[in-house]
């Protein structure tokens, strides 16, 4: 017994080795993962597909220039989608033959996409949104997407499209959709009590105080750290005329209109009549949906999941019954590595000049496929119908887009201190002390790093 | 018959070579040379993306002052003193328990049932609890409540939500150990016992005096994997808090997996990960002295 006992504690022993293994292995995990054969993405909670044109196509397919294509578009509909368009773009020529691997967003945005650049097998047509867009666009592994984006295209782009995809005045990324937020209620809850749906901070923590029950809550925000958590929390600051950095691209977190945000919510989740388990992302209209929460924060991408006759959408309350609302645009761009060879990268541009390039591909896309908006003005005329579908949906279009401002594309290191402000304002200190601990870290990375971020 | 003699052995350590050769190569794979590769990654600034930059050791210098770092530590530290203390005294308890059990069938079903948590996958554990433990519509709260107890916030309490994630990893565990323990009480000499009962010794006396003693190579065995395991906590933090609320669940390996793949600081990453393992080190070889290991 006790050799044997003496075998596994040597077992016992290496295994404190392993923890330094949890990178290596990551790494080299991802980097089979483009390889990995369609069944077993599927088992990965991945989907990948290999569109092709019929059998006459399949035995070309060894002369064609592979294209490879990522995303984070997991739903049934979105997939649909892309299995169709990426299959008739294979049978439409000869010269290219593009698979796409839809990976869960979460997946996707941490161990999936950093890794297969890690390990050299980054896709040749990749997706980021704001939160992870910096680190790709200054590391220098995107492609200048200048020479597809025609003048004619351009000039169907709203003004601050590209904002977020420029460096050094190239044009690197085709904004593909935009994503607002706003405040969703359930409205057979609002009615048995007799309150309105909210317009200002003081309504909404005295709705979520009429509103909260033993078994739901009143309100519901995200109270776990992260991008969500951030995204959904910067336009409390804008609708007070507040910034997160000055117009010099510098920290201004300790501001009066941060700490009035971090202490609205702090208020909110001190009262009780908040949700302190969602148990899930926030971003999950099921919340609400389920029963759990008579009001929450979520996006434009739950109007055609929410009906319209059970639940309605209101702007995010202002500050103040002389101020305005605000809303956050977040969306995903499309980019192309510059890793692959030069007929890759070529192919790369022909398919997504090809895929999404076409009004008509984002049009369907971005109303029948999901819903959100774009900013393409041919788009927004084209989809004018469902944009005022319903009353929801009429409300984000009337109300919320137009005081929406970009999502602040902020470093992965620059989102760690924000995100720590706000976990440390609701759990660890007051707003203010929160807000000048988060100031001092911001302005002592970015002197270090030279990085200026706008919003 | 000398040739016959050397043949047989020549084919005993050929057959020995090959059965132990898929594990060693596995583990060359798979533990070594990534162990190699994330001490040398640890020297560099690297996000993954762009080229890696040597800085010798200033990320180790860095990792002293960082004071998230010491914090995931001390979490770290907190939810090794649950876990390892709670399956220790849950398992052993357990065995005992089963081994008393007259009557084989009974035995065997007790033991199933205290096991079947361990075939189920921590992050499906993970999810199951984290909705027992909703403050709102979990079971545990419904019950508390229907008790005329106050409802608990569990995962969003700063105090309760490390024991809560300690449990899920406790519930999974504590079955395997607990076949480890039993196994050990079954090759203790039943003489023993009687010899003792003879001389008067009472159930407690005998468990101490003669069960604990006995079996305490398997004690050190279970002490030592599950300080490894807790210091490698992962998948019920990630599923059920984050790290949050605040801080409270963010332990070292969360905080190397927050730095890797959503800051993508892979260097400093690696450089937290190599001294996790050398702490961890630390802490096994000071565990094994203290318990005179021999």
């Amino acid at each position: 017994m006790k050799s044997i006992v003496r075998n596994n504690l040597k077992k016992g022993l290496s295994g404190c080795l392993t923890v330094a293994l949890l990178l290596g292995v990551s790494m080299g995990l991802a980097g089979c993962g483009k390889d990995v054969p369609a069944e077993d993405s599927k088992e990965a909670g991945t989907k990948e597909e290999s569109a092709q044109g019929g059998s006459e196509k399949a035995e070309e397919k060894g002369e064609r220039v592979e294209i490879v294509y990522w995303n984070q578009w997991t739903q049934e509909t979105e997939i649909n989608f892309l299995e169709k368009y990426v299959e008739e773009y294979n049978n439409s020529q000869d010269k290219y033959h593009v698979t796409f691997l839809a990976v869960p967003f979460e997946e996707y945005t941490t161990t999936k996409l950093a890794t297969a650049f890690a390990t050299n097998e980054a896709p040749d047509v990749f997706e980021c949104s704001p939160a992870i867009i910096n680190q790709y666009l200054d590391a220098g592994v995107c492609e200048p997407l200048d020479d597809i984006m025609t003048d004619q295209v351009r000039s169907d782009f709203t003004e601050a499209a590209f904002d977020r995809v420029t460096r050094d005045g190239k044009i690197y990324g085709i904004p593909l959709d935009s994503d607002l937020v706003a405040l969703y209620y359930n409205k057979e809850m609002l009615e048995e009590k007799g309150v309105q749906p909210p317009s200002t901070w003081e309504e909404l923590k005295e709705a979520a105080a009429k509103l909260n029950t033993e078994n739901c809550s009143g309100f519901t925000f995200e109270v776990d750290k992260g991008d969500w958590q951030c995204f959904t929390f910067y336009p409390f600051v804008w609708m007070q005329g507040g910034n997160l950095f000055t117009e010099d691209g510098m920290a201004n977190l300790n501001s009066e209109e941060v700490v009035n945000a971090l202490q609205l919510w702090k208020d909110l989740l001190d009262s009780g009549n908040c949700n302190e388990t969602p148990g899930r992302s926030v971003s999950d209209i099921s919340i609400l949906t389920n029963g759990e929460t008579a009001m929450q924060i979520n996006g434009s991408w739950s109007v055609l999941r929410a009906d319209p006759d059970k639940y309605g959408v209101v702007p995010l309350p202002a500050a103040s019954p002389d101020t305005g609302s605000a809303s956050v645009a977040g969306g995903w761009n499309v980019l192309i590595s510059n890793q692959g060879d030069e007929e890759k990268i070529a192919g790369a541009k022909d398919f997504v000049s090809w895929m999404w390039l076409d009004k008509n591909h984002v049009s369907e896309f971005n109303t029948e496929v999901k819903f959100s908006y774009c900013m393409r003005d041919s788009v927004i005329e084209a989809g004018k119908e469902v944009y005022q579908s319903n009353d929801n949906a009429i409300t984000f279009s009337d109300k919320v887009l137009q005081t929406a401002k970009p999502e602040i594309a902020l470093s992965g290191e620059a989102k760690e201190i924000v995100s720590i402000m706000i976990q440390d304002a609701l759990y660890n200190m007051d707003a203010k002390a929160a807000a000048d601990l988060a100031q001092e870290s911001m302005l002592q990375y970015q002197k270090d790093s030279g990085a200026k971020f706008t919003g | 018959m000398g040739k016959k003699k050397q043949g047989g052995k020549r084919r005993e350590t050929m057959t020995a070579v090959f059965m132990i050769a898929p594990e060693i190569l596995l583990m060359l794979v798979f533990i070594f040379i990534p162990i190699v590769h994330a001490c040398y990654i640890s020297l560099f600034d690297w996000n993954a993306l762009r080229a890696k930059s040597f800085v010798g050791i200033s990320n180790y210098m860095k990792m002293l002052k960082d004071s998230t770092f010491k914090n995931s530590i001390l979490i770290t530290g907190k939810y090794a003193v649950i876990y390892v203390s709670a399956i220790y005294v849950l398992s052993l308890a357990a065995a005992v328990f089963v081994n008393s059990i007259k009557g084989k069938k009974r035995q065997q079903v007790c033991r199933v049932g205290i096991y079947l948590p361990n075939t189920v996958s921590t992050i499906v554990a993970a999810t199951l609890w984290a909705f027992l433990f909703n403050s709102r519509n979990g079971y545990i709260n419904k019950l508390l409540t229907e008790a005329g107890l106050k409802r608990q916030l569990f995962l969003g309490s700063q105090s309760q939500a490390l024991v809560c994630v300690a449990i899920v990893g406790i519930w999974v565990v504590f079955g395997y150990d607990m076949i480890i323990f039993l196994s050990a009480l079954k090759d203790v000499p039943g003489d023993y016992y009687e010899a003792a009962k003879i001389d008067g010794a009472n159930a407690v006396q005998r468990f101490f005096r003669i069960t604990l003693p006995l079996i305490k190579g398997t004690s050190i065995f279970i002490l030592i994997t599950t300080l490894v395991a807790s210091f490698q906590v992962f998948d019920q933090v990630r599923v059920m808090t984050a790290g949050g609320p605040g801080k409270a669940t963010e332990v070292t390996v969360y905080y190397i997996f927050q730095l890797a793949f959503e800051q993508y600081r892979f260097g400093y990453a690696s450089t937290i990960a190599v001294s996790l393992s050398l702490i961890l080190m630390l802490v096994t070889i000071v565990q094994l002295k203290l318990l005179k290991f021999k």
